[in-house]
């Protein structure tokens, strides 16, 4: 006898399959995009006004990195994806409750707004220095809300982040390791408040590869994570 | 032959786990949100018509040291677990009665937004403080910070009418927590709304209110979870 298919509420193959490639998407696009931002070199609100100052105005504003300020906020509308699919997969785990569920995909959308928000200051500095400038205030301004609105971004991430590994160890629907290592690094990215900025460089930049993985798992068994299974 | 997926099987899903973990988050979220208040100094947070120079003062009065970083750090923790506990209370609408599940998208869609005027509440308070220790920003920088901040504050009181009418309503038809407590958060909106246009001083102690339901919430569903 041939194959009998079961669809769960989890979705079709096909679903799985583009959560999958939007998983990868954004970590093409989470890596490129600060490339071409120079993220790494932007200065945050504890750096003196002058050197603020001064990186708002001999920073090349040019197309390349409106061009990053454009993918970095495509990479974070595109997880929304992925995290859609998780969490309904989640949902589905736990036996149709959808509270987890809820819960990662209500983190991931503050989280993304909050970068979007981000990336609005970020971007209109740019585009006001590429069109005559403005005054200091204006510059420490933007500055200083760029830095806050990733800051409190980066605990909705943790709100997100720290569902979705509770919901891995409490289920069997990814690797456990997968799930303890996003609950660590939830509690790093908490205390890195605390710690000198650049350490947040290391502890913000893990959930990229977190993505990754479950990426290339839904990719690779597109079946199991679309509750498609067969009998002989 | 009946196929079962091989996702989609409950391994999780205590209810009785997930009732604590809901019922500690929302005391937690409480204990966090008062706490931190003397750290950061909003307890002085001038009034909308204060001076320029009060509001000056006021912004000088705190720096980003631990204190105030680990103060709005914990602000916004604690708004977060309250996203915590109403996801599981939209959960266990639904559970009680499906016809009510779109009620729980609304309070969970409501909390959501509320949140994101705290963290908009805590950006600007940051913002403002560093802005006026760092040195170089204009007067009228901070009061535009200030002004900010008051707008999030009056637009959470508004925003908050998601949360409490749903939860209001759906408390007193199916009694997923006590009814009174149905009745109590929507008298506390109504009192909320109402205390924006009356002195400082009743809208401070008004706004400490939906906090206290929140905690007295959380014990509740701490206490029904050992019934599981």
């Amino acid at each position: 006898m041939t194959t009998s298919v079961h669809l769960a509420p989890s979705g079709t193959r096909t679903g799985t399959i583009i959560a999958g490639v939007a998983g990868l998407l954004h970590v093409i696009l989470a890596v490129i995009a600060p490339a071409l931002t120079g993220e790494l070199t932007q200065p945050s609100w504890s750096e003196p006004s002058a050197s603020i100052l001064d990186f708002y105005q001999t920073t090349a504003f040019d197309t390349s990195f409106m061009a990053g300020v454009f993918l970095e906020g495509v990479a974070f509308v595109v997880v929304l994806v992925l995290i859609a699919k998780l969490s309904d997969l989640v949902g589905n785990a736990e036996g149709g409750s959808p509270w987890l569920g809820r819960l990662i995909f209500g983190g991931a959308v503050l989280d993304t707004a909050l970068i979007l928000a981000y990336l609005s200051t970020l971007g209109a500095a740019g585009f006001r220095t590429s069109h005559g400038g403005m005054n200091a205030d204006g510059y420490l301004l933007l500055n200083d809300l760029r830095f806050a609105f990733i800051w409190v971004g980066l605990l909705a991430l943790v709100l997100w982040l720290a569902s979705l590994g509770f919901a891995m160890i409490r289920t069997a629907l990814f690797p456990r390791w997968l799930g303890w290592a996003m609950l660590v690094n939830s509690a790093t990215i908490l205390i890195a408040f605390f710690l000198p900025v650049r350490a947040w460089d290391i502890t913000t930049g893990l959930p990229i590869l977190w993505v990754l993985v479950i990426a290339v798992l839904l990719l690779t068994r597109p079946d199991r994570y679309s509750g498609r299974v067969s009998h002989s | 032959m009946t196929a079962v997926a091989d996702v989609g099987v409950a391994t999780g899903g205590r209810p009785g786990a997930s009732l604590r973990i809901a019922g500690w988050s929302a005391v937690l979220g409480t204990v966090l949100s008062f706490a931190r208040a003397p750290l950061t100094g909003e307890l002085d947070l001038p009034e909308t018509t204060a001076s320029p120079e009060a509001i000056v003062g006021f912004f000088r009065g705190s720096s980003l040291d631990v204190a105030f970083v680990g103060g709005m750090v914990m602000v916004s923790v604690g708004w977060l677990l309250y996203l915590v506990f109403i996801a599981k209370v939209a959960d266990l609408l639904q559970t009680i009665d499906v016809s009510y599940r779109w009620l729980g998208y609304v309070m969970f869609g409501g909390m959501v937004l509320n949140v994101g005027m705290t963290l908009g509440y805590v950006v600007t308070l940051t913002v403002g403080v560093s802005a006026a220790t760092g040195g170089g920003v204009g007067l009228d920088v901070l009061v535009v910070l200030f002004r900010a901040i008051w707008t999030f504050i009056y637009l959470g009181t508004l925003v908050w009418a998601l949360v409490a009418v749903p939860m209001g309503y759906a408390i007193v038809r199916t009694a997923i927590l006590p009814v009174w407590m149905g009745w109590a958060i929507l008298i506390i909106f109504v009192a909320n709304l109402a205390a924006n246009f009356m002195p400082f001083e009743v809208s401070s102690v008004t706004g400490g209110l939906p906090y206290l339901w929140m905690l007295a919430a959380g014990v509740v569903l701490m206490i029904r979870s050992n019934r599981h």
